[in-house]
């Protein structure tokens, strides 16, 4: 069994890689299917006026009943780019976000966080939900599944501003917008074992690296790679078109080429000519990974006039979106109680539920029945 | 025809009142546009699914369900059989919602959350195949499962109509080594292996199941729970406290197992839920922990001096209490048995053990015994939280508190 089988029975291969062409079909899809649901949903509300201007005007005949515009003929949808700008948004709020708790959320836990988001919004429009409605509950699942689970009322106590019924409430949709995989796989970790090994390689005289202080070389390289894995890698697309391995390699690449191909030489010279059409398509796909990269630019980075357009660029698309938020999807705790609510129904009666309830707490008692309690409390499981 | 779920019904969707062909000029038109995703059915109506959703929907439609086979603290495990196919039978998991406002504060359980995270990954012979998980309009995920009729290996090693050699542990234990050194292949730690853990399915194999206390390795500096694997099962390292520690825990309970199975009775049972009695059996079947057999278990964080001092067990204990095992048999369960974590072997050393290419050859799969309670059992088993007993409840530890704990 070799990495790469493991690595292609994993969900994130399967289910959350694609080429360039296939994402940008699925994104397509999803904001065209978006864009018309939102025009049917102002659509039911323009009727609904309708049917109540003309009851009115029943009641007072005389008076003019196409008074308003057409909210469905107006509603300007978000195009793909502006949905991905909105989630970039999202992303980089859950970056933040993990930053101001204390202890803060491991970049880990941010980052699986933030690949959930945009699993998500593959299939999913921020017309209809948007990332400020998910980002939190996918930060707090992103707890859960990453063994870093905290109460959830501890966890919105860290986060100002937030509530537990809405960290809640969209969790079940966002489980079914990642299709019940919750497995992201993290080149960090890898660029750690590709580091180790680099040094290893150059103690053994495996690996020639030039310079006056060629080790600290070698950790300048990886500090800047884990720079670009822990913010260029979350913010662009990387994660659904490269492998783990290819991301750590080509953020190496972008740090310091010279090193990474070094590394890359050592690992591939001696398979000879053989390997050259390998080697040759390695290099481009990393490459092309690393311009990815380092072509991203983070507000942080950006100069005077660019952070000043993008503010405004965001503010723009900010209005926008507020002009065509899907109107039926913007409570999600009252869409979540609806729903659960439906279905419900009569399934179980009122006296049910009691006897149940009172079910339940008499097997609690028995439990907990040990005054000594639980021998032991775990704080990271 | 129902209107989309998740479609409140609030004044603004007077969907309900308008005639057919109203309502659909005014629905999206979803089977073109999402063609990319989906294989075009036919446009139905007031249907305005979410790609996400018809995703859903077109796995639910896969399976029928059928009756209840039992119920858990955390899930209710129902008979299902695939729509196309009545014959093909699963078993499907359903996650119960809680009924009271405190235990649905977590949102998501965090066992189900940890199974169906691991066993999407995980896909090998001797692992419970997880083959779909969908969700139902009452917001409660189903996991469909292979169909387990035999029951577990539990059952069956206490079951005294059922006779079984030396020949048929050897094919049992393969498989449960083989799923354990897949499962760390994959980086991921068990860590609750036991025999009703282990399912009996329909052609005789052995799969290990109830996922709902694993994990992924940690980075070598970050601690992890040491209240984990049911308690006959634990390895000494966790009944000291240890924070920081490997698959050996697996391999621990896999020579635990191995052991019952040869004498089909728990090797280490204790009728108590503390940790230090646990210790106290394992210092009689095994050895006392010190210094000079693991050099360091003092400085574990819950390290005690035991009071029972033995020595650790020779071959020639071995030899005398599991004699079916033959020599080479015991070798190997010497060797799982160690008390020192570093010392024991790991779950491919365990494959490559000598013992494999000695007599009796392993049961082929389809002669091995495998009555059992059958389907109601399977409901119970499947239904069950992970970490507990299902007799010893009573007495039994700490891993089952692990998501009350989260709750307090």
């Amino acid at each position: 069994m070799i990495e790469d089988d493991i690595y292609r029975s994993s969900t994130q291969y399967r289910y959350w890689s694609y080429t360039s062409e296939a994402l940008a079909s699925l994104r397509q899809s999803t904001n065209e299917l978006a864009s018309e649901r939102v025009r049917a949903a102002f659509g039911r509300i323009r009727d609904a006026k309708k049917v109540q201007n003309a009851q009115q005007s029943d009641h007072k005949s005389g008076e003019g009943v196409e008074g308003g515009q057409d909210p469905a003929k107006d509603v300007e949808t978000l195009t793909v780019e502006e949905e991905l700008r909105v989630v970039h948004w999202g992303c980089s709020k859950i970056i933040e976000t993990g930053k101001v708790t204390t202890p803060p959320i491991p970049m880990e836990i941010r980052a699986t966080a933030i690949q959930f988001l945009r699993r998500f919004y593959l299939t999913n429009s921020p017309m209809t939900y948007h990332p400020k409605q998910i980002l939190t509950c996918a930060l707090f699942l992103a707890t859960k599944t990453d063994h870093w689970h905290i109460p959830l009322s501890t966890f919105v106590d860290k986060i100002p501003g937030t509530e537990e019924k809405d960290v809640r409430a969209p969790e079940f949709l966002l489980m079914q917008g990642l299709r019940f995989t919750l497995d992201v796989r993290h080149p960090m970790r890898g660029l750690e074992g590709g580091v180790g090994e680099i040094l290893k390689l150059f103690e053994e005289k495996m690996l020639r690296l030039d310079g006056p202080d060629p080790k600290g070389r070698v950790g300048k390289a990886a500090d800047r790679a884990s720079q670009f894995l822990r913010v260029a890698a979350q913010m662009t697309d990387v994660y659904f078109l490269y492998t783990p391995s290819q991301i750590w390699l080509a953020a190496l690449m972008a740090a310091d080429s010279d090193l990474a191909n070094a590394y890359l030489a050592s690992k591939m010279d001696h398979l000879g000519p053989a390997a050259a059409s390998l080697r040759a398509k390695l290099e481009l796909t990393i490459r092309s990974c690393a311009d990815m990269l380092s072509n991203y630019k983070s507000e942080d980075e950006a100069n005077e006039v660019e952070q000043k357009e993008m503010k405004k660029e965001m503010k723009r698309i900010g209005r926008k979106l507020h002009l065509c938020q899907n109107p039926e999807k913007m409570d999600l705790v009252a869409v979540t109680k609806q729903k659960t609510a439906e279905k419900r129904e009569g399934s179980e009666s009122d006296k049910e539920r009691v006897s149940k309830k009172r079910k339940l707490e008499r097997e609690k008692l028995e439990r907990d029945g040990d005054v000594f309690g639980p021998s032991l409390k775990n704080s990271n499981a | 025809m129902a209107v989309s779920p998740l479609l409140p019904r609030s004044p603004s969707n007077i969907n309900a009142n308008m005639s057919p062909a109203k309502a659909k000029s005014l629905t999206v038109r979803n089977s073109s546009s999402a063609s990319a995703s989906t294989s075009g059915k036919p446009t139905q109506p007031k249907q305005e699914f979410d790609l996400a959703e018809k995703m859903n929907e077109e796995i639910a439609s896969k399976y029928v369900k059928g009756k209840k086979l039992g119920e858990g603290t955390f899930a209710l495990v129902y008979r299902g059989h695939l729509r196309s196919d009545p014959s093909h039978l699963v078993a499907i998991k359903k996650f119960k919602i809680p009924s009271q406002p405190e235990q649905r504060s977590e949102g998501l359980n965090v066992d189900s959350i940890r199974e169906i995270k691991y066993l999407q990954e995980l896909s090998h012979p001797s692992i419970v195949a997880l083959l779909d998980v969908f969700s139902t309009k009452d917001e409660t995920i189903n996991m469909v499962i292979e169909y387990f009729p035999n029951g577990n290996l539990e059952q069956l090693i206490k079951d005294q109509s059922v006779a079984y050699g030396a020949a048929d542990v050897k094919a049992w234990m393969g498989m449960l080594g083989r799923a354990i050194y897949f499962c760390h292949a994959n980086f991921v730690l068990h860590r609750d292996i036991k025999p009703n853990n282990l399912l009996i399915a329909a052609d005789g194999e052995v799969k290990l199941a109830d996922f709902g206390l694993a994990r992924g390795f940690a980075d070598p500096y970050a601690n992890m729970t040491h209240v984990v694997i049911t308690l006959w099962y634990r390895p000494p390292e966790l009944l000291f406290g240890a924070r920081h520690y490997s698959g050996a825990v697996d391999v621990w309970s896999m020579g635990m197992v191995f052991a019952e199975l040869l004498l089909r009775v728990p090797y280490a049972a204790t009728m108590s839920d503390k940790e230090i009695a646990q210790l106290e059996t394992i210092c009689e079947a095994v050895g006392t922990p010190n210094e000079e057999n693991w050099p360091g278990v003092s400085s574990l964080p819950n390290y005690m001096e035991m009071e029972k001092q033995v020595p650790v067990r020779g071959r020639d204990y071995y030899m005398a209490k599991f004699p079916t095992a033959g020599a080479q048999g015991v070798d190997l369960l010497m060797a799982m048995l160690k008390l020192d974590p570093n010392k024991r072997v790991t779950a491919k050393q365990v494959l490559e053990h000598a013992w494999w290419r000695v007599e009796p050859r392993p049961t082929d799969r389809e002669n091995l015994p495998k009555q059992g309670g059958g389907a109601e059992k399977m409901g119970e088993d499947v239904a069950r939280q992970p970490g507990v007993l299902a007799d010893h409840d009573k007495f039994q530890g700490v891993a089952r508190r692990l998501d009350f704990a989260a709750l307090k």
